[in-house]
């Protein structure tokens, strides 16, 4: 077996892990997984206080008396609402069910594009919705590479980084290239996303299908590039309209 | 002939030769400039505040030499003599008066420690202390517009307002006009509010109509809100009470009478001016008068509240909107002929930016807020029992802001104002320098 061949049956009997699993259990578990490396990046690498000293940094002169106010007053507030801590966990249960929620919307989504392709090359009598939401699910798990190479990164290689550095760490994606400190705003979103794991995703999207339909990838790498591509299109181009509305 | 003519010229010209500006700065012991302190000429009956920075200029009226009473609450109030040969800023510092036990004791005042009963008290004299009458203030205002951190317009003005009472709808003139820049930002989009607010000086008797509410709580319409619409905060009225918390920080003195200075503070019940709750407080303080509960001064200030400076939300409001400070009233007020007035008023108010304005600005810019600053020094008290009152009443009152107006010299010669302080004098400049070329 060549190493190519080597590669694709790891991949056909990754997705054959999930061949017993319902579409809603796929995503939770995902959603469980992308939770809690949201979590960690929050908590030990990108953490509040990179935001405060990054707005710290771009303070305007002071114009009033604010800080003689507070100084003046600080001593008799009260605090008039209860502990933040205590909400800690439940915005935590908060950011979890949004996840869940955008998940369930974009890999919807996405499966949906999927299968319009499909059935206008007349192939989806070999896959259901649900088989495709499930590939969909399963194939968005090779974005938890780059996460897990930035919390590697910053977390022991590159230990001294500010607010900046860490807001345009995209590795392997054409902002990489270019830099983003090279592009103009509207630029930063589209470039981006066209990165190596995005080719890996769909990659694994066609594997997915192939395991699921039986069909070869032959078959199927038009449809599939065709309706995912359209879709990534539609979507950049709605964030780069509602990013320069705002 | 000749020498008739030189003397005649002189006598003539001597009222004017003998004008004189007095410009003096006023400290504590410890060197902080005192603001607001009150600068009042005992010969002409009438002052001056210092301003932010403990400045003031007064102009001598036809006298050679006068007295200026210098005071301000806490403090020992100092006579200063004063002639034409005072060339040089005089320079004054203020001896900390401290109200001690047995003064306290010795009062002939019961002294109340409860501070929410002092506010109360001072909350119902209020309805008795204003005038209720019909009266006319005139006086010197200025007005300093800031769009992207950079000054865009200037007024300094001579306005005359009626205070109608019973509700009536105020009258409002310019007298004069001694400064007038405008370099705002236009653009399709906002130039009808330019010009409806350049044109017309609704916007300045929209201004003193709100803040005047503060202790005018008789003039609210039933539902709180004035005539101009935008929200009550801070006015003295008994749903004041109820917002905020207070604390008897001090009894200090003034002119010889006790003062209760009274901290404003947050309740739970206090308006939330954007979300979160509790994430802009007002603060402040009131100074009443122990004997009979008359408000010489409100300082009041709606903030980003400090306990919450660790917050993601604190952070960002304090980036975007480039201060922790949202609005600051300072009003001071006077007692005469058993009523009492509004002496002198000063606010900052930070306006959000639409979102169409902040597109059709420069490209740069990223300010969400523009301020405006304003100051008005009430230099005559009018009452409708005067002479001249209902002449005044019955002619026309000119509303236009900025129409061509030579400037009168005379007029200003003799008029009290603010001194401007070294940071409006920096803006000016620069707003003055960055005119169009038609300007």
């Amino acid at each position: 077996m060549s190493r190519w061949e080597k590669i694709n049956s790891s991949l056909e009997d990754f997705f054959a892990v999930f061949d017993a699993s319902k579409g809603w259990q796929v995503l939770l578990l995902f959603c469980s997984i992308q939770w809690i490396f949201s979590f960690v990046n929050t908590e030990y690498v990108s953490t509040d206080e990179l935001f405060d000293d990054y707005l710290e940094e771009r303070r305007r002169e002071k114009y009033d008396d604010y800080d003689e106010i507070a100084a003046e007053f600080e001593d008799d507030l009260e605090d008039l609402e209860d502990d933040e801590s205590q909400y800690y966990w439940s915005d935590q249960m908060w950011d979890f069910f949004t996840l869940l929620i955008i998940n369930t919307i974009w890999f919807s989504a996405t499966a949906t594009a999927l299968y319009v392709g499909l059935s206008l090359s007349e192939k989806t009598d070999k896959m259901t919705f649900n088989a495709l939401f499930k590939v969909v699910v399963v194939s968005q798990t090779v974005f938890f590479i780059p996460i897990l190479f930035k919390i590697l990164w910053f977390g022991f290689v590159d230990t001294e980084f500010d607010y900046q550095e860490i807001r345009n760490f995209h590795p392997y994606s054409l902002l990489g290239l270019f830099g983003a400190e090279n592009v103009q705003e509207w630029l930063v979103y589209p470039l981006r996303t066209i990165n190596i794991f995005e080719v890996i995703f769909i990659y694994l999207l066609i594997t997915g299908v192939s395991h699921h339909s039986k069909l070869k990838k032959e078959l199927i790498i038009k449809p599939i590039i065709g309706s995912y591509g359209i879709l990534l299109f539609v979507w950049i181009t709605f964030r780069i309209y509602i990013s320069n509305l705002l | 002939m000749k020498l008739l003519l030189t003397i005649l010229t002189f006598l003539l010209l001597k009222p004017l030769l003998g004008q004189n500006i007095i410009y003096g700065s006023l400290a504590s012991s410890n060197g902080e400039p005192i603001a607001f302190a009150t600068v009042y000429s005992l010969q002409s009956k009438d002052g001056v505040y210092t301003n932010e920075d403990g400045k003031f200029q007064y102009t001598l009226k036809n006298v050679e030499k006068d007295t200026l009473l210098i005071s301000h609450i806490g403090f020992e109030s100092f006579y200063l003599p004063i002639s034409e040969e005072n060339t040089a800023e005089i320079e004054v510092t203020l001896m900390e008066k401290i109200v001690t036990l047995d003064e306290v004791v010795v009062s002939p005042i019961k002294l109340l420690k409860n501070a929410n009963k002092i506010v109360q008290q001072a909350i119902d004299s209020t309805l008795k202390s204003l005038d209720p009458n019909e009266h006319i203030l005139k006086g010197f205002y200025r007005q300093l517009d800031i769009q992207d951190n950079k000054p865009r317009r200037l007024l300094e003005a001579a306005i005359i307002v009626q205070e109608p009472g019973g509700g009536q709808e105020r009258k409002f003139g310019i007298e004069e006009l001694r400064r007038s820049s405008d370099n705002r930002i236009s653009n399709d989009d906002n130039q009808k509010n330019l010009e409806r607010d350049t044109y017309k000086s609704r916007r300045i008797s929209c201004w003193y109509n709100n803040n005047l509410k503060r202790v005018a709580s008789q003039n609210l319409s039933k539902d709180g809100r004035n005539s101009c619409g935008w929200e009550e905060y801070g006015v003295l009225n008994q749903q004041f009470i109820k917002e905020h918390k207070f604390k008897l920080d001090t009894i200090s003195s003034f002119n010889n009478d006790l003062i209760y200075v009274i901290k404003i503070l947050p309740s739970s019940n206090s308006k939330a001016y954007l979300p979160p709750k509790h994430m802009f407080i007002p603060v402040g303080k009131i100074f009443i008068k122990a004997k009979d509960f008359s408000i010489i001064e409100i300082q009041y200030n709606y903030i980003l509240n400090p306990k919450k400076r660790n917050s993601i939300d604190y952070q960002i409001y304090k980036d975007i909107h480039g201060s922790g400070l949202i609005f600051q009233i300072n009003a001071i007020y006077n007692s005469t002929q058993g009523y009492s007035y509004l002496s002198y008023l000063k606010t900052k108010f930070y306006y959000p930016i639409s979102r169409d304005e902040r597109k059709a600005r420069e490209k740069e810019s990223d300010r969400v807020f523009d301020l405006i600053e304003r100051e008005f020094l009430v230099n005559e008290v009018i009452t409708s029992s005067d002479e001249s009152y209902s002449s005044l009443m019955e002619g026309e009152w000119d509303e236009e802001l900025y129409k061509k107006r030579p400037y009168n010299e005379s007029f200003w010669k003799d008029y009290n104002i603010i001194l401007e302080t070294d940071e409006q004098k920096k803006f000016r400049e620069q707003l003055e320098k960055n005119l169009p070329f038609n300007e």
